[in-house]
This record gives C-alpha cells, structure tokens and sequence, in this order.
C-alpha cells in the first residue's frame, strides 16, 4: 500500500467520509478494549497485574482520545457505537470469559486476537493516510504491538504449563472471538451492516484510499497466526481453525 | 499431536500445484457443516497463510523395518505466483517455512517443487538454519528421472543409444543431471533452456562426450527431433504439448506444475508424470489427510525431492545432500537410487493425466 500524494485539502467528500468511518471503528474498538481490561482487571486477585490491567485500560482510553481529538481538528464527526453489531457481540465474549474469571482467554480475546486486528490495520491504515493523521495510527499501532508482546510472553508460559489444555482452550476463544472478527472482516458483513458505519459499507469505499479489505484481513490473519505460532500453539491445529471460519 | 515435537527425522517443505489441490486441501480439515469456499474465496485467504506443518508423515522402510517421522510443512505458496516474478515475496516463504522446520527440530529438511527453484538451491539464502542440514532433493528427483526413461524404453523396446534425447530446462539443476546421466548414452542431446549462454556453455562442457549435441532455447524447433522428451521446466502452467512431437516419442513430465498438456490419444502410454517413486513399505499422514493431498492413481506414491530426505533419514544420513545447481552427478545419481532400492523406495508405476499406462 502507498500513501495517498494528494493534499488533504484536496480529497474528495467521499475520502473524509471514509477517514471518518475508519476513525468509527477504531473510536469504537478502542473504547471496548478500554471496557474489556477494566473487566480484565476485576478478574486478577494479583494486585501488580489489576494495576497494570487498569493502566491498560487507561491506555486503550488515552488511544481513543487521540482519535476523536485528530477527528475534531479535521472537523469530522465519527460515530461511536458500543452497541454496535461485532462489537457488541466482541464485548460479550469477552464478558462471558471475564465472568469466569478466567484470565487467559480473557487475554487471548483482548491481547492476542483483538490486538493482531489493530496493530495490523493501523498500520496499513497509518501508512496510506496523510500527515498527523497517519502518524497518529502508525504511534497507536506501535503502542498495540507492544501489548501484544507482552501477552505473547505471558502465554508462552501457559503453553508450557499444560500444552493440552491451553491448546484446547485457544480453540474455544478462536472460535468464539475469530468468528465474530472473521464475519465483520469479510469481503461483505456476513452478519449485516456493522452499525458503525454511517453510510454504507467502508469497504466498499476503502480504494479512495489505495487500501482494500483482502489485504487489511490478510495483513491481520498473518500476524494472528504467526502470534499464535510464537506462542507455542501447533500450526497443524491453527491452520485447521482458520480453515472453519467464515469466510 | 500437542505442543512442540521432540524431534523430527524429517521435514518436507513443499506447495501445492493448482488451485483444484489447494481446494482438495483445505475442504478436507473444513467442517462439512459449513459452506463450502469458492475458488475466489479461497484465493483472497491462502497467500496470507504463514508457513506451517500441517500434518506428521511416517514413512516405513522395507529394508529394517524402521519407521522414519516428519512432518510436511505448507509453503502457503498460491500456485499462480509460482513464477520467478514474484521472487521476493517467495523467498520471504521459503525463508518462513524453514525457519519452521528449524523450530520443529527436523533433522534434515528439503525444500521441494518450487521452494527450492526460488532459491536456485543456494540454500544460503536461508536465515540461521541453526546446524539443520537442508538439501533440494534433485538427486533422487533425477535419479527417478533417469531410470524412468530406461525402464520406458526398456518397455518400447527402444535403443537409448540410437535415440535424440530433448531435455526442456536443460540447464538447471534436474535438467544437468539428467544430460550428464545421458551423455554418451544417446545419440543425440538435445538442449533447451531459456538463457542461451547458459547452453553454449553446457553444450561446451560436452564436447568430450560421444553423444552429439544441439541446443536451441526454443522447445519447438526441438520437439519434432526427439525420441524421447525429458521436460523439468518451472512454468506455471502447461507450455508445451504432445501434439508437438513425434508420435513414437516417450515424454517425461518431471514438472510441478506440469510443463506438458496431453491433447492427443497418441502419447496416451507414452508420457508419464516422472520424477515419482512408490514407498513400498508404505506411508501415512496424521492427521489422515491422503484422500485430498498428494492424489495419485497408485497407493504410496511421492515426488523424489521429498522422497530424498526419507531416504537419508532412513541412513542417518543427516546431510545436505543436494545443493547449489548443477553438482548432480552420475555417481550421486547411482547411490541414492542405491539407497532408495535398499529401503524398498522404487519407481513409480507409469501414469499421466488420463490415467495409469496400459499395454
């Protein structure tokens, strides 16, 4: 992907109206990753780790911010939705793992799969989007990457613990996370009109800005499965998940 | 199988020929519940694919009874970019790929089809191999090659020595062991490849031979003179047909994907799909995915670039056997066939697209 030459000034209403839903979806996904690790938090007994949840959330709140604030200064109005259809859907998964208090596939969902999806498209959003713009999601992109590092640590040791049962238990947040992010991924909503979105869909309007839907899904799925890779989970079972997902 | 393996005796790192096989592949560990994917689905998702081992493979040797175990690790390599155009984006796989064979502790690995072509088997290209050796596994795909056109003519009572042999790739790595197999062998060498410096300089390293020599890098100026066509060619899809040779020429297909498009009755028994051998003490794959990966009209059948590390783990031989281009020699040649008879790893019953050869 290559960055677009022209001016800001010189984009089309379309364009913005494009950079205003892409702005939406990260507002929005920001803002439930913010939800998610102050939930994460009330699942660790570990003072340390509540605090460094809590300083998480904070951080998924400060990434939100930066959003809206860059969307004010280009005077575009993004529409956030935390009821929104995946999202909604994202957060519940989440929820109904965070009531179990069970930490690890609450940061497989938040960490690994939700994370893989913002570093990877921030970054080929960041790359394509002009100025203060693009470099404010290349930043956030880094910052993410960095929290999925972390969490990469983390779950090494889980495998190392019990490879069976942190294996059997990466496929039952797979499928409960991965399906949702697959259908909203896809080449059209499998499950209907994001509610995001203020028009129609982004995607179909995504080459305003020289990106298209198979790479930025590519992008994220590559960086999902080679996460998955250095944690230690078997790639013959990996490929087999993403073979059943929506497509 | 959980976790990381121990160790490995083997790793075969490979890709898949069309979109027909990479369809087979993933319908197969895709639930029967679920819609099935289109080509065009599929394509959108298969290249984003990291490099990864998709399945264990045990193979069983007749010789002491021992059973040998890898894995087969998926390049993810779309069969339309088998092409040297997208070099970079190849060799980033080939790279990926190893770098997963290093982690699953294989013992030897070889870099099958066109994973090892990419790299024009300078296998150091790889990044920290770690002390693993990787080989290409052209000796015994030449071996296989060779002693197919004996045993073809053999079967059609021809007389190599009274024959034009046509090799298509000549210059490469296969292609070279099979004209320095050859020469003094035929009556004739006939040499096509796509660099015509590169043939002046083989025609001239076979001036010493009694075999006479042509050379040409157009295949249909060469086609019509043959009695026997060897063609290990990297096309992405069929280039050449039966059609463009005389009807008593025996026509080996050593490509992956295949070089030659059978549009005639005429060659029916006399093209076949070379470069296979027949495990006869038997393989399997776990998962048990043989009903839709690697299909071929006869049981325990392999391409010998695979087949090559078999053997050597069958040895202990944990080598880098074949590498760079053009270092295939006849006495290699003649000890990993050798080897590969000794654990009861033969050549492959004759077939081709229409089906297996019938007398």
């Amino acid at each position: 992907m290559q960055a677009t030459t022209q001016n800001p000034t010189q984009q089309t209403q379309a364009y913005w109206d494009l950079v205003t839903d892409i702005l939406s979806q990260a507002i929005t996904g920001e803002l439930i990753g913010m939800s998610n690790f102050a939930s994460l938090a009330e699942t660790i007994d570990d003072v340390e780790e509540k605090m460094e949840a809590v300083e998480h959330a904070n951080s998924e709140r400060f990434h939100a911010i930066g959003f809206m604030d860059i969307a004010k200064k280009y005077n575009l109005e993004p529409k956030v939705n935390l009821a929104a259809n995946y999202w909604r859907r994202a957060r519940e998964t989440f929820l109904k793992w965070a009531k179990r208090k069970d930490f690890t596939a609450c940061l497989l969902i938040q960490e690994v799969i939700l994370e893989c999806y913002a570093v990877s498209m921030y970054k080929d959003v960041g790359e394509v989007l002009p100025d203060d713009l693009g470099r404010l999601f290349l930043d956030i992109s880094r910052e993410e990457e960095e929290h999925l590092e972390h969490s990469i640590e983390l779950l090494q040791a889980e495998m190392e613990r019990d490879p069976e049962g942190f294996t059997k238990k990466v496929e039952e947040v797979h499928l409960d996370c991965m399906t949702i992010m697959a259908e909203w991924s896809a080449k059209t909503d499998l499950k209907g009109h994001c509610e995001v979105c203020k028009g129609n869909c982004m995607k179909e309007s995504l080459y305003l800005a020289n990106l298209d839907i198979t790479t930025l899904r590519g992008h994220a799925m590559s960086l999902y499965l080679n996460s998955l890779d250095r944690i230690g989970v078997p790639g013959e079972k990996s490929i087999v998940w993403m073979a059943n997902l929506p497509a | 199988m959980d976790g990381q393996s121990t160790s490995l005796d083997f790793a075969l790192i490979s890709h898949q020929d069309s979109w027909e096989h990479v369809s087979a592949f993933l319908h197969a560990i895709r639930s029967q519940d679920l819609e099935s994917m289109s080509i065009d689905k599929i394509k959108d998702i298969f290249s984003w694919i990291p490099p990864r081992k998709v399945f264990h493979v045990g193979v069983r040797s007749t010789y002491n009874g021992r059973e040998v175990r890898g894995a087969y690790i998926e390049s993810f390599i779309p069969p339309d970019q088998l092409q040297l155009t997208y070099f970079k984006k190849l060799v980033q796989k080939v790279q990926q790929a190893s770098a997963c064979a290093v982690r699953e502790k294989a013992k030897i690995v070889t870099l099958g089809g066109f994973t090892s072509i990419i790299l024009e088997g300078n296998i150091d290209l790889l990044p920290s191999r770690q002390g693993t050796p990787f080989t290409t596994g052209n000796t015994m795909t030449a071996a296989l090659v060779v002693k197919g056109v004996e045993q073809a003519c053999a079967l059609h009572n021809i007389s190599l020595s009274e024959c034009n042999l046509l090799v298509i790739g000549s210059t490469g790595d296969i292609g070279s062991g099979c004209v320095n197999y050859f020469a003094g062998k035929v009556k004739q060498l006939l040499l096509c490849a796509r660099r015509v410096s590169l043939l002046e300089e083989q025609s001239e390293h076979l001036k010493g031979s009694s075999s006479a020599v042509r050379f040409s890098n157009d295949p249909a100026s060469l086609l019509p003179l043959a009695d026997i066509v060897i063609s290990v060619a990297s096309t992405s899809e069929p280039e050449f047909s039966t059609s463009q040779c005389q009807p008593h020429t025996l026509i080996c297909d050593v490509g992956y994907p295949k070089n030659i498009l059978p549009d005639d009755q005429v060659h029916k028994n006399r093209l076949w799909h070379g470069g296979l051998g027949q495990i006869t003490g038997g393989y399997y794959f776990d998962p048990d995915y043989t009903g839709s990966f690697y299909i071929f009209p006869y049981p325990n059948v392999g391409h010998g670039c695979l087949l090559e590390p078999v053997v050597l783990a069958m040895e202990e031989r944990y080598e880098s056997y074949s590498t760079d281009r053009g270092r295939i020699t006849i006495e290699k040649i003649e000890e990993i066939w050798e080897l590969s008879q000794k654990h009861g790893i033969v050549l492959a019953p004759f077939f081709n697209q229409e089906g297996v050869w019938q007398f």
